[in-house]
């Protein structure tokens, strides 16, 4: 009776040996599948360089005078072949509406007002002190990519960017359960040192498996309205759930207005 | 009685099985009706695209090839004949030559072959079914093998897309480079790998290619891919320094003149 104990003992004390390390193999498989960038040290050391040339990096970006107070602009959608009107008004610190005219696009979808505030956000100047800026930011190890030098941001959404020539050439970010990653492949001078996107590529990985969900690449067209560089079309190619499909964005008459005080 | 019975009931199925399949296997060619304005469209198109003269035998340069931060340094002697030879002298370590080799034949046959034209132009062309797109009306090349269908809107070939190693592929060109003559290469473009089957993204490539014009002939000079893949993206570079060209005796034949030019 002893022995049968000693020997029951022993067969749970394997079982529980073997739960453990599967339970410890389980995490350790966990962490190295984790996508994207590696999580921020507790306390990672703030590097005054690496805060400054992504500052400097930033300010080669062309964004709207901090006037800008919002426009109002016709706009044509075309969603794969399905045709639309629109008239956008947007209101700096007011928000977007948008009024369908007519033709094939649903009204209700959702992407369209999402795609004309996507564009109109990267354009609207920020304080970098307030935003980036306010995290310890600092570079991460050398890899000699051809896209750059890489920052950390270490923020909460694991941003990193890579900087090249004085350029922002990728951002990557972890926002809920999505990894996403925009690798911009050529850029359009805006005049005074400064430039615009035209191509640039974001990829959407699920952030727990790593697995590309979509990927959306973007060529960008500007025009000079009352002097400052405005979004004139945006074409999207998307890759997703067995198939492509091309939007466009076109704006037409935009009419902008400056506000007296500078909104952010 | 029943035995008989059962052995003509199988006998029956197993035609209609046989039967079947041979209508599943039959090549759909002889029930199209091709179309000519399709025909029409295409040929068109392929004018438009810029390709090197057919004079163009291969060419001698010294390569840059950058593997997201992997740079090799190396001669390359590239012949039209299906030569790649690539001596990554400065780098003998280099031990990513196989994709740079890959991607040297992919950038070059690019601009070379109207094979797959031909080959397009020898299968009975449709449209497909006029959804507006914005990339242009959609011809269907009705190749079993390859379920290849292009796009074209313009006259110039926006779109591209066919089943090849078990692989969906689709090419969506976003901007092309005007080099005059009313001809264009291709500048910006993406390509897509698919899942035939459950249509799930194997991974994207987005390019940018630079052309510089030499002995006449609009050459890639240097061109960028990312690569999104496995949860991770690379950056691959490749750049020709000094190109020598190489052309056929006597003629050098489609040669273009000096109006217009990449930017």
């Amino acid at each position: 009776m002893r022995r049968t104990i000693l020997y029951l003992n022993t067969i749970l004390c394997l079982l529980c040996l073997t739960l453990f390390s599967i339970a410890a193999l389980g995490q350790t498989t966990t962490t190295a599948n984790q996508l994207g960038p590696e999580p921020s040290k507790a306390d990672p050391k703030a590097d005054p360089v690496a805060w400054n040339l992504l500052k400097e990096t930033r300010e080669t970006r062309y964004y709207f005078p901090p006037q800008f107070g919002g426009f109002t602009s016709d706009v044509v959608i075309n969603d794969n072949g399905k045709i639309a009107t629109a008239v956008i008004n947007y209101d700096v610190g007011g928000g977007a509406d948008l009024q369908f005219k007519g033709g094939e696009v649903d009204e209700t979808s959702p992407w369209v007002l999402e795609a004309v505030l996507n564009i109109i956000r990267h354009r609207r100047s920020t304080d970098f002190e307030s935003r980036d800026g306010r995290y310890p930011i600092c570079f991460a190890e050398d890899d000699k990519a051809p896209a750059g030098r890489r920052v950390t941001v270490n923020d909460t959404m694991k941003s990193f960017y890579r900087i090249r020539d004085g350029r922002v050439t990728e951002v990557d970010r972890t926002i809920g359960g999505e990894h996403f990653i925009i690798s911009v492949l050529e850029e359009v001078p805006a005049g005074q040192g400064r430039y615009l996107p035209r191509h640039f590529t974001v990829s959407y990985f699920d952030a727990k498996t790593g697995a590309l969900t979509h990927t959306d690449t973007y060529m960008d067209e500007y025009q000079q309205v009352d002097g400052l560089w405005f979004p004139a079309s945006e074409r999207i190619v998307r890759a997703e759930s067995g198939k492509v499909i091309t939007r466009i964005i076109e704006f037409h008459n935009p009419q902008i207005r400056y506000s007296k005080e500078v909104k952010r | 009685m029943m035995r008989r019975i059962i052995v003509c009931i199988l006998l029956v199925a197993l035609f209609f099985a046989s039967a079947f399949g041979q209508t599943s296997a039959a090549h759909p060619d002889a029930e199209i009706k091709a179309d000519p304005a399709a025909y029409s469209m295409l040929r068109d198109a392929r004018q438009a695209r810029y390709y090197f003269p057919e004079s163009f035998q291969g060419f001698t340069a010294t390569v840059v090839a950058d593997e997201n931060g992997k740079v090799a340094r190396g001669d390359l002697d590239y012949s039209v004949r299906g030569s790649v030879d690539l001596d990554m002298k400065d780098d003998p370590g280099f031990e990513e030559e196989a994709w740079a080799v890959a991607e040297i034949t992919a950038m070059i046959g690019r601009h070379l072959s109207q094979d797959l034209f031909k080959e397009y132009m020898g299968h009975p062309l449709t449209f497909g079914r006029d959804d507006h797109s914005p990339i242009g009306r959609l011809v269907l090349v009705n190749d079993l093998a390859t379920k290849a269908s292009l796009r074209i809107r313009d006259g110039r070939i926006t779109g591209a897309e066919r089943t090849v190693n078990g692989q969906r592929r689709i090419i969506s060109v976003l901007e092309v480079e005007p080099i005059g003559e009313g001809r264009f290469l291709p500048h910006a473009f993406t390509v897509s790998y698919l899942d035939p089957r459950t249509g799930e993204i194997k991974r994207t490539e987005a390019y940018v290619t630079e052309y510089k014009r030499i002995d006449d002939v609009w050459f890639p000079f240097r061109h960028q891919m990312i690569r999104t893949e496995k949860g991770k993206i690379t950056t691959h570079v490749i750049e020709f320094h000094k190109p020598r060209l190489r052309f056929s005796p006597p003629s050098q034949s489609g040669r273009l003149s000096q109006e217009g030019g990449p930017r």
